[in-house]
């Protein structure tokens, strides 16, 4: 990618709108985006990262030349692209400026990387690590001073339903008048998924039991919480989780609730104890809205109801050595025992300690409904037994399975990371296709309406696993379940492509280093165009699975074609050449070997140029093959009359001596009959003459 | 029964003509007797050879005719001539000159005939070769081809 001036080469947004790589350059130290930043991956920013997605030092090109910082995310954890489109419309003295985004190719690894550039040099976070957080702020400072602002800052975003995710004492930078507190700047939200790289402490109760990617989509609600746990952290004095594992962490939230569990022995009173009740309300039904918040900033007094105490069974239930009281913690456990949890389900124990000891009637309502659909034995039947008990028990909770922990509406994310990260996928797929998540969602009785709108999704992605076809299995699946994923194809390891109009390109620039691969349109790049551009490849679908090789080829260039005419260029001189080799069996389809020759040369023309679509109306041209298929059958005859005549001669030449005898003697006769009447003329004439 | 009476309407009419017409009957019944003889023999179409023979018979026979037809005793001229050796061998050697003729020029014809075809064979395989080169193996019909002219994948 290094040219002779020793630039790099990248790409970025403009590729994205205008389909043609940018011309933006980078010098030995930095790379340029989209020619309005430079980031300088020489100058790591520590400070700034977020989890694994590292910070660098970047200077803004334009306007005032400030000094920026850039977070250049890892490809595997899926950056919140639409997402990025919603934050950069709000612009809010509490939200960090978006000055740039795109994608850029990162020296350091080689390949590209999407970018984030925010404005600004943020100072230092509230605190470096969130171990055992506890700052001591006034309630007034917290109250006056930090709160107000990341309330309006978090309308803003609500308004244009954009869940946060970042809400984190690391990820908040104060802003300070000589030493005087002014205000809070919160930081990244869109390098990571929905709360990717939110510790245990700021996740709600069922998103800190899920693994990191399988957060899910986030909701207001769930930001409404890390704020509270923001505030309280910052009010606090001592920190009662300190020491405590991440299992620990929530078990105190289950056993004492989020509130206790993290404010310990501080005691709160009077309006702030009522802010924090209300934000740390472990019921999300019940948790504070923004609204709610706003409105006590006004004044307004509510009173957040108390924390609803989890149902205790007066006899314990013995499991894997300990004895459970509560259904939750009892479902936190289940994973690791599974042999025991078949005991448990096949002696009935489990109901009869919900039904008797417990008298939970929705729990075994839901006992009933959800454990009707265990099926019988088979390979995965003590998997499915954990992972649909584990729904009974606790049905807020992430899904559970072979060692996931997965919130269905985060499923797609987690096996997009799980492709990048060459992770096995079956889990996945069981977990759609054994209908867990689809139990999951049947029992849910958690608040977020926008979860259970996922079960039409999630009968739509196991349709595609049923199918093995081009277009649908597993890849279908994965971009289906997200729409945001990049595209994973093999090809385009080295490219960050999540937008059709990024293909060409990118495919263009990989032949560049790489020799052509077997087919450019796989089943990623099939399963990722149906998702974004449907009417790209759905005509082509059919022929992209033939086992006719010309059928498949000329599907791929009619749909590279048509990318190339949707978004209007780029030429691609590299892809037209190589897809203009693999013709041969596209040109056979002319029977006349002639015209073959002059169309490949056409055609080999065109593709140097680079333009896909040219090269199709000189291949596919309907009439020039009519033609040629009647010029066939003509030659066919032909070929066939000329046999027959040949066959017949051959025949006749078998026998010299008798070959041509009766038209010779028929040519003598004349002969014969002309010089016997001159002879006889000749001889009528001397005898008269004397 | 029609044409049996045409026939037989010809035959004596030929067999007045030669009452009439004696002198000549008698020298052409002899001096054409080798075309006669040729007439039975001859298995070629159309009597090709026939008329060869007969033709030049009928020249040689000529010379000897106008004898027969300028002279006030034809009957006793035509005997004359008919057992005359010398006029019986130019007559026969008429014929024989039919013959050669015949021989020489169908065999001429004949090899012509086969070279030529030998060549027009060349040409054919040419074209058919040519065929090939443009239309490919199929254009030879010797393999299964589909709707569209494709070989058809076994």
């Amino acid at each position: 990618m290094a040219d002779k001036d020793g630039l790099i080469s990248d790409d970025g947004d403009n590729a994205a709108k205008s389909g043609v790589a940018p011309s933006s350059r980078a010098a030995r130290d930095h790379v340029s985006l989209k020619d309005t930043v430079h980031i300088f991956f020489d100058q790591p920013l520590p400070e700034y990262n977020t989890g694994p997605v590292k910070a660098y030092y970047a200077k803004e090109l334009t306007g005032n030349q400030s000094n920026c910082y850039a977070l250049v995310c890892e490809k595997s954890l899926m950056p919140r692209l639409r997402q990025a489109d919603i934050y950069s419309r709000v612009a809010h003295m509490c939200l960090n400026n978006l000055v740039e985004r795109g994608v850029v190719y990162w020296p350091p690894h080689k390949k590209e990387r999407y970018v984030f550039v925010y404005e600004g040099e943020l100072g230092k976070a509230f605190c470096l690590r969130e171990e055992s957080v506890a700052l001591g702020f006034s309630p007034k400072q917290v109250t006056e001073i930090i709160l107000p602002p990341i309330v309006t800052a978090l309308t803003d975003l609500k308004n244009k339903n954009f869940h946060h995710g970042g809400l984190r004492l690391s990820n908040m930078y104060p802003r300070y008048n000589g030493q005087k507190l002014e205000g809070v700047v919160i930081g990244d939200a869109l390098t990571t998924p929905y709360a990717y790289c939110q510790p245990i402490l700021y996740n709600t109760i069922p998103m800190a039991m899920a693994d990191t990617s399988g957060r899910g989509q986030g909701s207001s609600a769930d930001d409404m919480y890390a704020l509270g746990v923001c505030l309280a952290l910052l009010l606090r004095t001592n920190d009662p989780l300190a020491g405590k594992t991440d299992n620990q962490v929530i078990k105190e939230k289950l056993l004492h609730g989020s509130y206790a569990a993290i404010t310990g022995r501080d005691r709160f009173t009077g309006a702030i104890l009522e802010l924090l009740r209300g934000l740390l309300h472990d019921d999300a039904t019940q948790r504070w809205t923004i609204e709610d918040v706003s409105n006590w900033m006004e004044g307004r007094r509510l009173s957040p109801k108390q924390n609803t105490k989890l149902k205790n069974a007066p006899r314990p239930l013995k499991f894997s050595g300990g004895r459970y009281s509560q259904l939750a913690p009892l479902a936190m456990d289940l994973p690791a025992s599974p042999v025991e949890v078949v005991q448990l389900y096949e002696n009935e124990d489990v109901f009869h300690w919900i039904e008797r000891s417990l008298e939970d009637r929705v729990a075994v309502e839901r006992y009933r409904t959800t454990m009707a659909g265990l099926g019988a034995k088979g390979p995965l039947y003590q998997e499915k037994l954990v992972a649909l008990m584990s729904v009974v028990l606790h049905p807020v909770a992430p899904i559970r399975y072979k060692g996931l922990r997965v919130m269905p509406d985060s499923l797609g994310i987690s096996m997009a990371e799980a492709v990048e990260k060459r992770q096995d996928l079956r889990p996945y797929i069981e977990i759609i296709t054994l209908d867990i998540a689809a139990a999951w969602l049947k029992a849910y009785d958690g608040g977020d309406m926008e979860i259970v709108a996922h079960a039409s999704m999630l009968d739509a992605a196991k349709q595609y696993l049923k199918k093995t076809k081009i277009g649908q299995g597993l890849e279908r699946c994965i971009y289906h379940l997200w729409s945001s994923a990049h595209c994973m194809s093999p090809n385009l390891d080295d490219f960050f492509v999540y937008d059709p109009r990024q293909l060409l390109s990118a495919l263009d620039r990989m032949l560049k280093d790489k020799p052509a691969p077997r087919h450019f349109i796989d089943r990623h790049v099939t399963a990722f165009l149906m998702e974004k551009e449907a009417r790209l490849i759905d005509p082509y679908i059919f022929d992209l699975d033939s086992t006719d090789d010309y059928r498949v080829i000329m599907a791929e260039l009619m749909c590279l074609a048509g990318v190339q005419a949707r978004f209007k260029g780029p030429f691609v001189p590299n892809l037209a050449q190589a897809m203009a080799e693999r013709l041969k069996p596209v040109y056979e389809r002319y029977h006349d070997n002639e015209k073959r020759e002059k169309i490949k040369d056409k055609v080999d023309k065109v593709a140097s140029r680079g333009d896909l679509g040219e090269m199709v109306k000189l291949i596919n041209d309907t009439q020039a093959l009519k033609l040629d298929q009647n010029g066939f059958f003509s030659a066919m005859s032909e070929y066939d009359a000329l046999q027959k005549e040949y066959d017949d001669n051959a025949r006749f030449l078998e026998d010299r001596k008798k070959f041509g005898e009766n038209f010779g003697r028929e040519v003598s006769a004349v002969i014969s009959s002309i010089v016997a009447g001159v002879i006889i003329m000749m001889v009528v004439m001397s005898y008269f003459s004397g | 029964m029609k044409s049996k009476a045409t026939i037989l309407g010809i035959i004596i009419a030929v067999i007045c003509m030669a009452l009439v017409m004696l002198p000549t009957t008698i020298l052409l019944a002899v001096g054409m007797l080798p075309s006669v003889v040729c007439f039975v023999a001859d298995k070629t179409k159309n009597k090709a050879q026939t008329i060869a023979v007969a033709a030049f018979n009928l020249a040689a026979c000529t010379l000897f005719l106008l004898r027969v037809w300028t002279s006030q005793q034809g009957l006793g001229i035509a005997m004359e001539i008919v057992l005359d050796p010398l006029a019986i061998v130019v007559m026969y050697m008429g014929a024989a000159g039919g013959y050669a003729v015949d021989i020489i020029v169908s065999s001429a014809a004949s090899a012509v005939m086969y070279k030529k075809t030998e060549l027009r064979q060349q040409s054919i395989k040419k074209t058919q070769k040519e065929l090939i080169e443009r239309w490919g193996e199929k254009v030879t019909g010797r393999l299964q081809l589909d709707r569209s002219g494709f070989p058809v994948e076994k």
